[in-house]
């Protein structure tokens, strides 16, 4: 079955980025930039916003750039056939390992935080279904589901935020800027590498978004948002927790929602963070999976990508088992994979547009 | 007998007649009134005994024929376009030479008349049967608004749709489907403002049915939904005339079928069967609090088993702590996983359901009463259930019956089962995975080309006005986008005058 | 029409699959049903030698609820076991438990003064460690008496022990200024912070300990053994050195900005008392350096209304006014005094924090002090800038005592 081209609205494609860089981060940031920048970290924040929001729209402007072509196209016109072939496979298996990371860090924070006896991997096999089948639908798929889902994810993040402001205690930001720049800019890379540089999976979703006099508005809009939200999750989890418990819990955030209490009833209501962020490291994940697949596609010129659901359902719990050992690992491999998203975005990214640009410029003149 | 063979009326009566006793096996609801005169047998008069008006039969036919029958046979010319069109007094008379249609126009209730050395015979409209009256709706009740329901005769049904739009705009199609009870179906829709690949959609998907019998519109709504691989219903059913002009108002497309008083209406959204026909003669503030309400009831009846076990077996830390020791006291006892206790409770309430709409009405009072006690009392005393799951099955039950359209209150139902499964082993977890699963699903469905979940994803911001709130008609100025491709503007901007 | 049943046997295969992954191994990892449970509403931590008691106050459920109104049994169980680690010792009640216990109900942790002594380090990071365990719960030491002890006794307005401590300290740390809640995210906070040490509030028995346990015990009105929450004991580290009276307690929260609402009394010119309500209070410490000395500027805004008139005294006139509000600081100057002055010369504990202010708002200053802190802490000096409003004299204005018949 041939299938059509699909399209997906700058709306929905909106929500898929405010959802891909709220993705794990609500969790994982806060203690990442806590423990560079401890109680400046709101600073980091600060920095990390605009610069985020630079490299969306680089990103963004790469696409336009190449009106209709993906990462992959990209490549192949970079450095033709071959050397293009094995730079996207290159990126594509940054794409598949991230994914599959996402997964992993839902079983992560399920067995950690809500059922501790269950074991990991009962979680990933859970997850297989709702991914693969979502990855086969497509990206209208993917984004009709967004679109149906983020009522509710921005109304519960809302509400979080709307019902920690009682314990918010200002004095913890305090001193402000002791540990010096270093830190704050240490802790704005990671500000700026996860939830932003990583967005390159969207070169694989840009040629599907319908044409719009408001794309670049609205793209950048949401990242804007998704960035500020991350930032404010930063915020109130200093303010509420402190400095210490927000570098030293696992998952701060949702020890910070443990503290929500209005009048003895309104209160334990971390369920409605761990909801919020299964849902979006979830979005985070097929996205990337959605990427990689449709990559897998282009690059070796398939006519279908739904065949390749069942191997890729059963990578999913294979090699998010294989991931790390443990979530003491886990969190080690932070920094490098710091040093990692940077080689690929803005690095590898980068290289590939100039180059791409030159060649479409000898092309050009070629012509003429 | 071979009607193959003989296609057409032989010139002979006699033999005419004994064809058509044969070829019903001298059926005793046939009735054959032969007509003599001097020169013998001159005419016949073949009808149905119950499908024809007795009225109609003797003094109209037979009355006439009779009296005229001498002078008519003085004439010269043409006797039968005579009789057809000077002497049959009623309103629609066929001449047919064919048996097939005369079997048909037979069977339809009307009255065929023979004649001597005559191969065609005329067909007289005489149908006429206990019908029963328009009555007031009894599955979807409203407390403001008309109180006239369907009826199963298809001329009646088209005749409420007209009365409601006096335009001639309003396009109908019939057809027969069904080889052997060639049920008489109708297609309506409003020329102007339905899309017509919708229209073409329906009339090709109704055009491919090839099924021996038609009894009701629940065989063609699964003859021709789009996918049979969901519990959600694709096609919209409804016993309500004002509900089907307003969908035809919005261009929707109406299929009505002979002989059962629900009419199907399609393309259907999902929001569409959480909408009820008094929404729009209350006024729009009410309406939109009671589509919310709607919508909470769906969610109530959907997660509140659910959320009872997962909260109550995984997640106890999310309790108030009054309230856990409440519940754990309640428990204290209780023989069986809370799990089981909410599936043997919501499959005892399902089995009473059940048993209240399939028993006779003087009985039903009696299955309530016991079904409260059984439920509600014995088994809490017992020790067998605990109070607060006989709380939250009935919260579920009540709510499941807000939901207006049966069709989705059942799936809604079925689909709780597996959520309530999923729950009672990942905890919330379940849920959140079966929810999007649900989500997912939902968005992969069709109704004719349409999305199922239209103006929630594709989001139209233009839909809102009439999906879950319902604003004043002042601002409904326009029809749903999708369903009315074209002649959106349904009412222009009043004048607004200075009082 | 056989694709469409190859389709659905497909999809009801991969259900299938799906569903028998998803409940045959699900089994019962981490289903608990609501009476297996031993729901755990308070816990008194002692050492016992070089061994940890953990002692665990259990509801029992039937006798809590409204139906059946309790038979005369005590509503709660206490389960105790003794080990070489927290953790162990917990895992051990199930030796004389018959179900697991479950913790994260738990209202209060009661650590027993000589384990409070040797230090609370290690039993916090069990707490916080585990992801059940909820953190609003409130730690107190027990004093003068083993933890366990203090869990034992019931009362009646409360039918469980652990509730009423709770609700006892929640109640007067809200509308009695010495006391003071602390939850354990705040104190593991102050236990890591420089320049801040953590305090917690005391609890105290009174009557006899064997009379309290019995159910007798509330069968009057008058119990005679009771649970009172009164001090705060002092830490230096996670080590417990010493108690602080009623009044430097006040004093002590004064300063943290802890009191909501209060009551405290002045003499009259005429001898006799007059009290005041405190109905709201702000205080806020600013931090200054003085010829090189670190200097507390205590900033505070009280607005509080006439309670209680037992002396003669005019209170139409707007001087009598002014002269309350003049007497009231210099009351709670002397509190604040008081309370500094203890702790620097007893204890030499930085509870009130100072050290933190100068981190937080003078970080320059405080990286060249952070070391010899304990040998400036006692040096620390206080300016005040206290401002008392009395804006209400309740609803009667001048004391009806003044008219007294002879």
């Amino acid at each position: 079955m041939q299938r059509e081209q699909q399209t997906i609205s700058v709306r929905q494609l909106a929500i898929l980025v405010i959802f891909f860089i709220i993705g794990d981060m609500q969790l994982y940031l806060p203690p990442l930039t806590a423990a560079f920048a401890k109680q400046s970290a709101w600073m980091s924040g600060l920095i990390g916003v605009p610069f985020g929001v630079g490299a969306a729209w680089f990103i963004f402007r790469i696409s336009k750039r190449f009106p209709g072509k993906t990462l992959i196209d990209i490549n192949n016109q970079a450095f033709g056939k071959i050397a293009g072939g094995l730079l996207s496979l290159v990126f594509l298996v940054m794409m598949f390992n991230t994914s599959i990371t996402q997964v992993r860090e839902i079983a992560d924070f399920v067995t950690t935080q809500m059922m501790m006896e269950t074991p990991q991997l009962v979680i990933c096999l859970l997850l297989v279904l709702p991914i693969t089948l979502a990855i086969r639908g497509g990206i209208t798929t993917i984004a009709r589901l967004g679109e149906v889902i983020f009522p509710l994810f921005s109304a519960l993040f809302i509400l979080l935020i709307i019902l920690l402001i009682p314990k918010i205690d200002l004095t913890q930001l305090l001193p402000i800027e002791v540990t010096g720049f270093p830190g704050i800019v240490k802790g704005a890379l990671f500000f700026i590498a996860f939830p932003f540089c990583e967005m390159f999976a969207f070169l694989m979703i840009f040629d599907s978004v319908e044409e719009s006099e408001h794309a670049a508005r609205d793209y950048l809009l949401a990242a804007l948002a998704a960035g500020i939200a991350i930032w404010v999750i930063i915020v109130l989890c200093i303010c509420v927790l402190g400095v210490f418990a927000t570098e030293h819990t696992v998952y701060s955030p949702y020890v910070m929602a443990k503290k929500i209490n209005i009048g003895d009833f309104v209160q334990r209501l971390e369920a409605v963070l761990a909801i919020d962020y299964i849902i979006s490291t979830y979005f985070r994940c097929i996205i990337y999976g959605y990427a990689f697949v449709r990559g897998l596609q282009q690059l070796f010129k398939l006519q279908d990508h739904r065949f390749m659901m069942r191997p890729f359902g059963f990578l999913i719990v294979g090699y998010a088992y294989f991931l790390a050992p443990g979530i003491v690992a886990f969190v080690q491999f932070d920094v490098a994979w710091l040093f990692w998203v940077f080689t690929y975005s803005p690095g590898l990214l980068l290289l590939s547009y100039i180059a791409a640009r030159l060649r479409q410029g000898w092309s050009k003149k070629g012509e003429g | 007998m071979n009607a193959s063979v003989d296609k057409r009326l032989d010139r002979k009566l006699m033999s005419n007649l004994s064809f058509i006793r044969a070829s019903f096996g001298n059926s005793q609801d046939l009735v054959i009134k032969e007509m003599n005169n001097d020169n013998g047998l001159q005419a016949a008069l073949v009808y149905m005994d119950g499908l024809t008006d007795s009225t109609v039969i003797h003094h109209v036919i037979l009355d006439y024929f009779m009296s005229e029958e001498q002078t008519a046979s003085r004439k010269s010319g043409n006797r039968l376009l005579y009789l057809k069109n000077a002497v049959l007094a009623v309103g629609e008379t066929v001449t047919i030479s064919e048996w097939d249609p005369l079997f048909y126009q037979l069977l339809s209730g009307w009255a065929v008349l023979l004649l001597a050395d005559s191969p065609d015979a005329i067909c007289v409209a005489a149908e006429g049967w206990k019908d029963r009256n328009v009555s007031e709706p009894t599955s979807q009740v409203v407390v403001r608004g008309p109180m006239e329901a369907f009826t199963e005769n298809i001329a009646t049904n088209r005749a409420l749709i007209r009365r409601k739009i006096k335009d001639p705009q309003l396009w109908t199609e019939g057809m027969e489907i069904g080889k052997i009870t060639k049920t008489s179906v109708s297609i309506m829709y409003l020329r102007n403002v339905a899309d017509e690949k919708i229209v073409e959609e329906v009339r090709k998907r109704l055009g491919e049915i090839n099924i021996d019998g038609i009894l009701e519109s629940g065989y063609i709504e699964e003859l021709i939904q789009d996918t049979a691989l969901t519990p959600f219903a694709t096609i919209y059913n409804t016993e309500r005339p004002d509900t089907i002009a307003a969908g035809l108002l919005e261009g929707r497309v109406a299929i009505l079928v002979d002989g059962t008083p629900f009419v199907l209406l399609v393309p259907a959204l999902f929001i569409q069967f959480f909408q009820s026909a008094e929404d729009y003669y209350q006024r729009a503030d009410i309406s939109t609090l009671l589509r919310i309400l709607r919508f909470i009831a769906f969610m109530i009846t959907l997660l509140a088993p659910s959320l009872y076990i997962a909260i109550t077996t995984f997640h106890q830390e999310m309790l108030p702590t009054s309230l856990l020791i409440n519940l754990a006291a309640q428990r204290e006892g209780v023989p069986f996983p809370a799990f089981i206790e909410a599936l043997a409770m919501e499959l005892t309430f399902e089995i009473l359901r059940e048993a209240g709409v399939r028993m006779p009405k003087t009985v039903g009072q009696a299955v309530s009463i016991v079904g409260t006690l059984v439920i509600g009392q014995a088994a809490v005393d017992a020790g067998i259930v605990s109070a607060a799951m006989v709380i939250i099955v009935s919260i579920t039950a009540i709510s499941s019956f807000v939901i207006p359209a049966t069709s989705m209150s059942i799936s809604v139902r079925m689909i709780r089962f597996v959520l309530m499964g999923l729950a009672a082993s990942f905890g919330l977890f379940g849920i959140l995975l079966g929810y999007i699963l649900l989500v997912l699903h939902l968005n992969s469905l069709q109704s004719f080309g349409i999305p199922y979940m239209q103006s929630f994803s594709p989001f139209i911001w233009s839909n809102q006005k009439d999906t879950l709130f319902r604003l004043p008609w002042t601002k409904m100025r326009t029809r749903a986008v999708a369903t009315a491709e074209k002649n959106l503007v349904r009412q222009r901007p009043r004048n607004k005058q200075k009082i | 029409m056989s694709r469409f049943t190859r389709r659905v046997g497909k999809l009801l295969l991969l259900m299938l699959v799906w569903s028998i992954a998803a409940s045959a191994v699900s089994g019962c990892w981490n289903r608990r049903e609501l009476d297996t449970l031993g729901i755990q509403l308070g816990t008194a931590i002692d050492k016992v030698g070089n061994q940890y008691r953990v002692s665990v106050q259990v509801v029992i459920p039937s006798e809590l609820s409204a139906k059946a109104g309790g038979g005369g049994r005590s509503p709660v169980a206490m389960y105790e076991a003794t080990a070489p680690t927290v953790f162990e010792a917990f895992r051990k009640l199930t030796e004389t438990s018959s179900r697991k216990i479950y913790s994260a109900h738990i209202r209060v942790l009661i650590i027993g003064e000589s384990l409070a002594r040797e230090g609370i380090a290690n039993v916090l990071d069990l707490l916080s460690r585990n992801p059940e365990a909820r953190t609003d719960f409130y730690l107190m030491i027990a004093h003068d008496a083993p933890a366990n002890q203090i869990l034992k006794i019931l009362t009646s307005l409360e039918k469980i022990p652990a509730e009423n401590l709770f609700y006892a300290l929640d109640t007067s740390a809200k509308t009695w200024a010495p006391t003071t809640t602390v939850t354990i995210e705040s104190l593991i906070e102050q236990l890591v912070t420089d320049g801040i040490s953590p305090v917690l509030t005391g609890v105290r028995l009174e009557g006899k300990a064997r009379q309290g346990e019995n159910i007798s015990n509330i069968q009057q009105a008058d119990s005679r053994t009771r649970t009172r929450i009164t001090g705060l004991a002092v830490f230096h580290s996670d080590k417990l050195i010493g108690w602080l009276n009623e009044n430097y307690s006040k004093g002590y929260n004064y300063i943290m900005d802890n009191v909501t609402s209060t009551v405290g009394h002045q003499t009259c010119p005429d001898g006799g008392y007059i009290v005041m309500e405190v109905l709201r209070n702000k205080t806020k410490l600013i931090p200054k350096v003085v010829d090189g000395k670190p200097v507390i500027k205590v900033k505070m805004k009280q607005v509080a209304s006439v309670a209680d008139v037992e002396c003669k005294i005019d209170l139409t006139k707007p001087e009598t006014i002014k002269m309350l509000e003049e007497n009231g600081k210099q009351r709670i100057r002397g509190v604040i005094q008081g309370a500094v002055e203890h702790v620097q010369k007893t204890y030499n504990s930085d509870i009130f924090g100072f050290g933190n202010t100068f981190h937080e708002y003078k970080p320059k200053q405080w990286e060249k002090w952070k070391d010899d802190w304990d040998e400036l802490f006692p040096q620390v000096k206080l300016e005040y800038d206290i401002e008392l409003q009395i804006p209400k004299v309740g609803t009667t204005n001048d004391a009806f005592q003044n008219y007294l018949k002879k």
